[in-house]
């Protein structure tokens, strides 16, 4: 599985670039030229910046530098909380989004996925962190998260931030749903952006994919990557950054527009797989979790606001494929996710009572389903599902999955300067359910990086060479030719394919052995023929695609082997031949290191507190 | 069936233009399909997409001369258009930049008050369940645009009324008790009674269950208790 990882060379030298550079100034963009360009670039920056740039289809769109004080990746549901915690300690904070700011990623959605965490004013004796103790976790990291965050109660924070939670009790009282105390429906996370953006302590690049961390003499000094309306390569300079990205959930099968995922195809690990090529480790890859979301039609596969869900709470509602119910509707422990998903695994795969797509029949008759998949029927009826009267086919879909750099008890990466919010050891001891904690660990990361900020040296100089190198390897992707090529869709499916096989909730040595064989194949033989149809940087879907494929299919081989490795039932799937969990041998997060090429993984202990 | 889209580079097109090819037609397919079947197939075309949920609202575009969310919209077997989005400046193809209606709807949706809420301070709202609907429908707004491209006043008018899109926003704080802006005055100084109530928007919405013209209504009915409707409507 060796790989040729070096970058072309090209005749600019780091003179060159540092003489470019130095033209820019503090929160100005400067458009230059890297290469032999043949027309000026876009200067135009930030969120409200689209549009033509100058380029050619031959040419590219130079790039631009932009100066920060505070760099947070990602405006999701982590992100938010990071940003806000982060202005509130004084910081001019730039965001950066690879989608355009609020339609990106999860709080880009007009959804009602999420559930508010009101916390007691005693975490230690609340029952919503007792209860999910069991799901994650790194427990030192926890008990400083928790002991910092100066909201806990997130029900008041979200209505402070913007948002309103409108379905109430007929009383006017918050409505609680899935009756687990301190769990509200109702958020909608768009509001908080709107109150960010309206902040003079924020900025935001939206449309940026960042393609790479820039690195310098050990300490990270920003971020690289693409700004997709022009194709300008962009230079976040910044003394302190924080990761914010979900995670990566797009690599777990494929409908005709969806993976087997309510996630986004935004998702795709491009920071995090830099940083893997960096040589940081990755850990909590084999960690990914599930619950059912109906797939007919196959264009509405797996959405949320398409749909109809099948969680642990609709247990009720799942039938195999010969309309036998799935779980014993007297089993109490059915609550429990992790068990709800390992059960499903073994009836599924294991007994095979699955349908076609490796499903199950949700028939939710006259039951009570959530609103947010209520108001869907309508739009199944236009397709013709009638799911009050006709039972649907339904899926395992991933929504969330670890693998993420791992992280220190202050949230800081390998890297100084670098931290992440929901970093490896977030998910933890039972492979857990991050997104309840995400509101939590991103204050805590926000202010470890506002400390990290008050005694760190000043950088008194910056090794451009990462900058030069990432901006060649996103060029020669675009411009590259073969005779035989494969085009980035492809290669995508392919990729999803094989991790269908092996990411979910029921894996084998067998299943994933046959993922890693085709992982490595692909690797082979399809990455270096993959070309894009038009070489033109303005806005290049193709272009954007070849890019995540590289980061895609990292982060999934890492996941396979992880989880391959790990040779116990631990998460929310279920181990076929290992179907007991073993702390003796594996109560620990295994760490992925790129060695010469070679994935090398590392067992380390989980840290433990007994603060909780 | 046969498929027509709209291309268009502006670092290299001196005009845009239509590429065309049949791709294979599927029962209960939709927009979304066709198009990906179309890229992957015949000719590679930009268009951006999120959730496929109509949650994001990033596949807005015109479909046969209708806005629509390309992702929910079901497709016929027959010839069919795709063009961007009508009324926002092309990036490429069909994606289009909406940059300018997003930076007035966060204005918009950004709830005025004079002090953050404690645990003891929130206070449950008072509204009887017709407005209940109306507000948790209002949330499920996705901005996509399509309620504006679809507006014949913002078409005719657009200098004096904000449109559908943005009228949400502010009939959503208006219903929001814990609010304290003056959103009606904000609805009819932004043009509300330019509207001629035609219910457009409620037709191409694809949320489906969000009450424009109900939201509309009790709107105007709030100015006109007010005392503030403007000569022009009187």
């Amino acid at each position: 599985m060796k790989e040729d990882r070096s970058i072309p060379a090209r005749p600019v030298s780091r003179r060159d670039f540092l003489r470019l550079s130095a033209i820019g100034s503090v929160g100005t963009a400067l458009a230059g030229s890297l290469a032999a360009c043949d027309l000026a670039s876009s200067s135009s920056t930030g969120e409200g910046s689209a549009g033509a740039g100058t380029s050619s289809a031959s040419g590219d769109s130079g790039f631009e530098i932009i100066n920060c004080d505070f760099l947070v990746i990602g405006s999701g549901n982590n992100a938010l909380s990071v940003i806000a915690q982060a202005m509130s300690e004084g910081h001019h904070v730039t965001v950066v989004d690879k989608g355009t700011l609020r339609h990106s990623g999860t709080s880009g959605m007009s959804w009602d996925a999420f559930s508010a965490v009101e916390i007691a004013d005693d975490p230690k004796k609340d029952p919503t962190i007792q209860g999910y103790l069991g799901y994650q976790l790194n427990a030192q990291m926890l008990e400083k998260a928790l002991q910092f965050d100066p909201q806990p109660n997130k029900i008041v924070y979200n209505i402070n931030h913007g948002q309103y939670m409108p379905d109430r009790q007929d009383d006017g009282s918050i409505a609680f749903y899935l009756d687990i105390p301190g769990y509200c429906q109702g958020q909608f996370y768009r509001r908080e952006i709107d109150q960010m953006t309206l902040k003079s302590r924020s900025s935001a690049y939206d449309r940026t994919m960042i393609t790479d961390i820039l690195i310098s003499e050990g300490r990270c000094v920003g971020a690289l990557g693409l700004h997709l309306p022009t194709g300008s390569f962009r230079i976040f300079r910044s003394p302190v950054t924080v990761l914010a990205t979900g995670g990566c959930t797009w690599i777990y099968g494929c409908f005709s527009v969806s993976a087997y995922s309510i996630g986004t195809p935004d998702n795709t690990a491009d920071a995090d797989m830099a940083l893997f090529r960096h040589g940081l480790g990755i850990g909590d890859a084999e960690y990914t979790q599930y619950d059912v979301m109906s797939c007919e039609p196959r264009g509405l596969a797996c959405g949320f606001g398409s749909g109809v869900c099948g969680d642990a709470q609709e247990a009720h509602a799942i039938f195999d494929a010969n309309g036998e119910l799935v779980f014993d509707p007297n089993d109490s422990d059915v609550a429990n996710r992790i068990y709800f998903n390992q059960e499903l695994g073994r009836v599924v795969f294991g007994e095979k009572r699955g349908t076609a797509n490796g499903g199950v029949l949700l028939n939710v008759g006259d039951s009570h389903i959530r609103y947010s998949n209520e108001r869907n029927i309508e739009l199944l009826r236009e397709f013709g599902f009638d799911v009050r009267s006709q039972p649907i086919e339904a899926v395992p879909e991933m929504y969330e999955h670890g693998g993420q750099p791992v992280i220190d008890e202050n949230m800081m990466t390998e890297v100084d300067g670098l931290f992440h919010a929901r970093g490896a050891g977030t998910t933890g001891e039972v492979g857990g359910a991050q997104v309840h904690f995400n509101r939590i660990y991103g204050p805590w990361a926000a202010h470890c990086a506002g400390e990290y900020l008050k005694t760190a040296a000043e950088i008194d100089d910056i090794d451009w060479s990462g900058a030069l190198a990432e901006y060649h390897r996103l060029q020669e992707i675009r411009t590259r030719t073969a005779s035989d090529g494969i085009y980035p869709h492809e290669i995508r499916k392919r990729i999803q394919t094989a991790c269908y096989g092996g990411l979910g909730v029921y894996r084998n040595a067998d299943n994933m052995s046959a993922a890693i064989a085709e992982l490595e194949r692909i690797r082979r033989e399809d990455m270096p023929r993959q070309v894009i149809r038009n070489a033109s940087p303005v806005w290049n879907k193709e272009w954007k695609e070849a890019i995540e494929n590289i980061n895609m299919l990292d982060i999934a081989e890492i996941s396979v082997r992880a989880s391959l490795g790990r040779e116990e039932t631990r998460g929310m799937y279920l181990r076929s031949e290992f179907p007991q969990r073993d702390d003796a041998n594996w109560a620990c997060i295994q760490v992925c290191y790129l060695k010469d090429g070679d994935m090398e993984f590392e067992k380390r202990e989980m840290p433990r507190s007994d603060w909780l | 069936m046969k498929l027509q889209v709209l291309k268009f580079n502006p670092a290299d097109d001196p005009a845009s233009y239509y590429v065309s090819g049949e791709v294979e037609y599927r029962e209960q397919m939709t927009a979304m399909e066709a198009l990906v079947e179309f890229h992957e197939q015949i000719e590679p075309v930009n268009f951006d997409f999120s959730c496929a949920c109509r949650l994001c609202g990033r596949c807005a575009m015109m479909l046969d001369g209708i806005p629509v969310l390309a992702c929910v919209t079901p497709i016929t077997d027959g010839s069919h258009t795709f063009e961007p989005l009508q009324g926002y400046p092309v990036i490429r193809d069909l994606i289009v930049d909406k940059a300018e209606l997003d930076a007035r709807l966060s204005l918009a949706y950004d709830r005025v008050r004079i002090e953050d809420f404690s645990r003891q301070t929130v206070v449950p709202p008072d509204f009887d369940s017709a407005t209940k609907e109306l507000i948790y429908h209002a949330e499920f707004c996705c901005r996509c645009g399509v309620c504006d491209a679809a507006c014949p006043t913002v078409a005719t008018n657009p200098d004096s009324y904000v449109g559908p899109a943005t009228m949400t926003a502010m009939a959503y704080r208006f219903m929001d008790h814990l609010d304290q802006g003056d959103r009606v005055m904000e609805a009819v100084s932004d043009g509300m009674y330019h509207c001629i109530m035609c219910g457009k928007c409620d037709e191409v919405c694809p949320q489906q269950d969000i009450g424009h013209l109900g939201m509309w209504k009790m709107l105007r009915d709030a100015a006109e208790k007010r005392g503030i409707v403007p000569g022009y409507a009187q």
